[in-house]
């Protein structure tokens, strides 16, 4: 049974404001996003310069409000957290026209599918109420598409030659409350022309849900537990719930343990590269199902080492500053037992869906938090005529 | 002490858990690239198939296989149930960014190796848009141009069936409101008419039901009901599509309607509506028959 509460974690986890912030005019092609889900609210401003080519686009501004919006079971929010969800649409809704100049027709808002669209009208209400605009709710299946274009490249390079990329690839986010992803899948139907079905993923169990789900097990109703204890429990917890609930999507969706690429994303993944790799700054950083036994293990023997890791190697004091700012921003998120149960997340994934296959490399994709939101933008924006 | 240990060890054997699959990746992938091309498709060389796509795709395409569902259709997936096909995927990137894929069966996921490998599918992806290659021999045909050739726009029936005369290209798709997205421009450096080449409108397997597709039903359509919008999905501001498949009797009445995609909130009206439709009858050999088709409703709006 879930119980709504509002957690604000913290509030810019990406910000990202271009020296070319303050457009000159409302012609040019600015669009602006606000997307709602479990996580909070995300606003991008795009430029499309080129949109028919389907190029040209610039990101002018990201931000992130990280609300842990949880739903009640039958899907709605307490008021107090709609009230809040639609003041942060405001803010976002009022800066993009006033700092960005976008006009007020290019600017749309989205729930993502993580949110149980058919018990929101509450939201809907206060959405329009705000900003006179309709929030749109993606299915899952469209979710899937988009952070799946917008995430893993279109092809990759080796020496001189260039192979596909999406076709070998899988997608998954391990979100707060919800485990997402999915890949492309080419499909003929039995009349017609070929397309690209998106095969989706979807467990209901997140960092922040799967720690709370275990923190509420018989053996852990005590005042004080040690993280040994806590890890148990989540394993036993992840037998008869995480894992029988991969296990059972991927006997009907088998790209989920041959794809040979996985990419990864999701505040769990980001901090593990965070801390097992601060200097990496790569937008997609390969890791090892080595590394996260390494978190694992740290997680549960000694978490203030895990989240204090060496940075005297690195002398670039900009680098450095960066580092120490996500390192700040990890802490604040994840408690040790939030860190085990991600942790226990990966490691379940990994296990059922074969990361340790021949041939296998695993990614975390830095900007994976933004392709839905800078996707959707993207198609709506290659719309306006 | 202890439970800790076992449960870092455990840890370290993340893998143990998979069950053994009938299939791997490598025996799938050189049982397609050394089967014979001509025990894929008659009309190609007694070659390996492997040798035989190199050399169509050319020495530049990127060229990478793997072991993978088969992408069938999707209501046959309801029919198969849990036991997907599986087949070896061979993907090849080609210079000029267009994109090969053949689909080589090799048997199914559950019960493993069929034995004798066969062609499932192919198709080119150029600009963004999807053609399908119907059987292997074409697609040198169909690559050696420098966009999809110029083809008849007339379909007819397949194998063995003879055909009722050419049919027109429909003009709409059974999209409440939506007109068909226009044909792709022509590529770069080309100023030849684009044209689809088209599938069947009607596919007839021995012993099954006739398959009509979308747009062919919508040529026969004589009478056509508009979806409502469900209320509970408007307040949450749901769209999407719905694909509803339907079975047309030989009068042209819809006699059994099945949603088999879409939003729960949104099937139930997209189903109500293609119910209501009316046909002209679908023939075969002239003779009125029972038939099957998919109807795509999309919710949207304003």
């Amino acid at each position: 049974m879930y119980r709504s509460f509002l957690l604000i974690c913290f509030l810019f986890l990406s910000s990202y404001v271009s020296s070319h912030h303050k457009p000159k005019g409302v012609d040019q092609k600015i669009h602006g996003g606000i997307e709602v889900s479990s996580e909070g609210v995300k606003a991008a401003v795009i430029k499309i310069s080129d949109a028919e080519q389907g190029s040209g686009l610039e990101v002018v501004f990201t931000e992130l409000s990280a609300i842990a919006l949880i739903q009640n079971s039958d899907g709605s929010f307490k008021p107090e957290v709609v009230k809040t969800v639609g003041q942060v649409i405001t803010e976002f809704f009022t800066r993009m026209q006033q700092q960005f100049n976008v006009p007020e027709e290019q600017i749309y808002i989205f729930g993502s599918s993580d949110l149980k669209a058919e018990s929101l009208s509450d939201l809907v209400d206060e959405v329009r109420n705000t900003t006179g605009k309709t929030i749109t709710f993606l299915d899952l299946e469209s979710d899937v598409q988009l952070s799946t274009v917008g995430t893993i490249p279109r092809r990759y390079r080796e020496g001189t030659t260039w192979y596909d990329n999406r076709s070998l690839s899988v997608l998954i986010d391990v979100g707060a409350d919800t485990t997402t992803g999915g890949y492309q899948q080419l499909r003929q139907p039995i009349v017609g022309n070929p397309y690209y079905d998106y095969v989706s993923l979807r467990m209901p169990r997140g960092v922040v849900n799967f720690s709370n789900d275990v923190r509420r097990m018989r053996e852990l109703r005590k005042d004080k537990i040690t993280l040994k204890e806590f890890a148990l429990a989540a394993r036993k917890f992840s037998e008869g719930t995480i894992r029988a609930e991969l296990r059972s999507e991927r006997e009907r969706k088998p790209g989920l343990v041959n794809r040979k690429k996985v990419y990864l994303s999701g505040g769990i993944v980001w901090a593990l590269v965070t801390l097992l790799y601060p200097q990496d700054r790569r937008s997609f950083v390969p890791i090892t199902v080595d590394d996260l036994n390494i978190f694992y293990r740290r997680a549960i023997t000694n978490p203030e080492i895990l989240l204090s890791p060496d940075l005297s190697n690195i002398s670039d004091p900009e680098l450095l500053s960066q580092i120490q700012s996500d390192l700040k921003n990890v802490r604040k998120t994840f408690k040790p037992t939030s860190l085990i149960a991600g942790a226990e997340i990966l490691r379940s994934l990994a296990a059922e869906f074969n990361f340790q296959g021949e041939d296998k490399i695993i990614f975390f994709a830095r900007h994976g938090n933004l392709s839905l939101i800078l996707s959707y933008l993207r198609m709506q924006a290659e719309n306006v005529p | 002490m202890s439970s800790l240990m076992i449960l870092i060890l455990g840890g370290l054997l993340v893998n143990s858990q998979l069950p053994p699959s009938p299939l791997s990746e490598k025996q799938a992938v050189i049982g397609a690239q050394t089967v014979l091309a001509s025990n894929l498709d008659a009309a190609l060389p007694s070659s390996p198939f492997e040798d035989w796509f190199r050399e169509v795709v050319g020495s530049e395409a990127g060229v990478t296989w793997q072991l993978n569902e088969c992408g069938g259709d999707p209501a046959m997936l309801i029919t198969q149930g849990r036991d997907l096909p599986a087949c070896a995927e061979v993907d090849a990137l080609l210079p000029d960014n267009r994109k090969v894929v053949v689909m080589i069966q090799i048997g199914t996921f559950k019960k493993g190796f069929s034995g004798q490998p066969e062609f499932f599918h192919a198709a080119i992806e150029l600009g963004g848009e999807l053609y399908q290659v119907e059987r292997l021999h074409q697609l040198p045909a169909r690559l050696g141009s420098e966009s999809i050739p110029e083809e008849k726009k007339s379909v007819k029936l397949r194998a063995e069936q003879p055909g009722p005369g050419e049919a027109k290209i429909p003009d709409l798709v059974a999209r409440a409101g939506v007109e068909q997205s226009p044909p792709p421009p022509p590529p770069p450096g080309t100023t030849a008419t684009w044209s689809i080449p088209l599938s069947p409108m009607i596919e007839h397997a021995p012993g099954g039901m006739p398959k009509v597709s979308e747009s062919a039903l919508l040529d026969l359509a004589i009478s056509r009901s508009q979806p409502i919008y469900p209320a509970n999905a408007k307040r949450a501001n749901i769209s999407g599509t719905v694909r509803v498949q339907i079975t047309i009797s030989v009068a042209g009445r819809v006699i059994d309607a099945v949603a088999i995609s879409g939003h729960p909130l949104l099937r139930g009206a997209a189903i109500a509506a293609a119910g209501k439709w009316v046909f002209e009858p679908v023939r075969l050999n002239g003779a009125p028959v029972q038939a099957e088709g998919i109807l795509t409703f999309l919710f949207m709006q304003d």
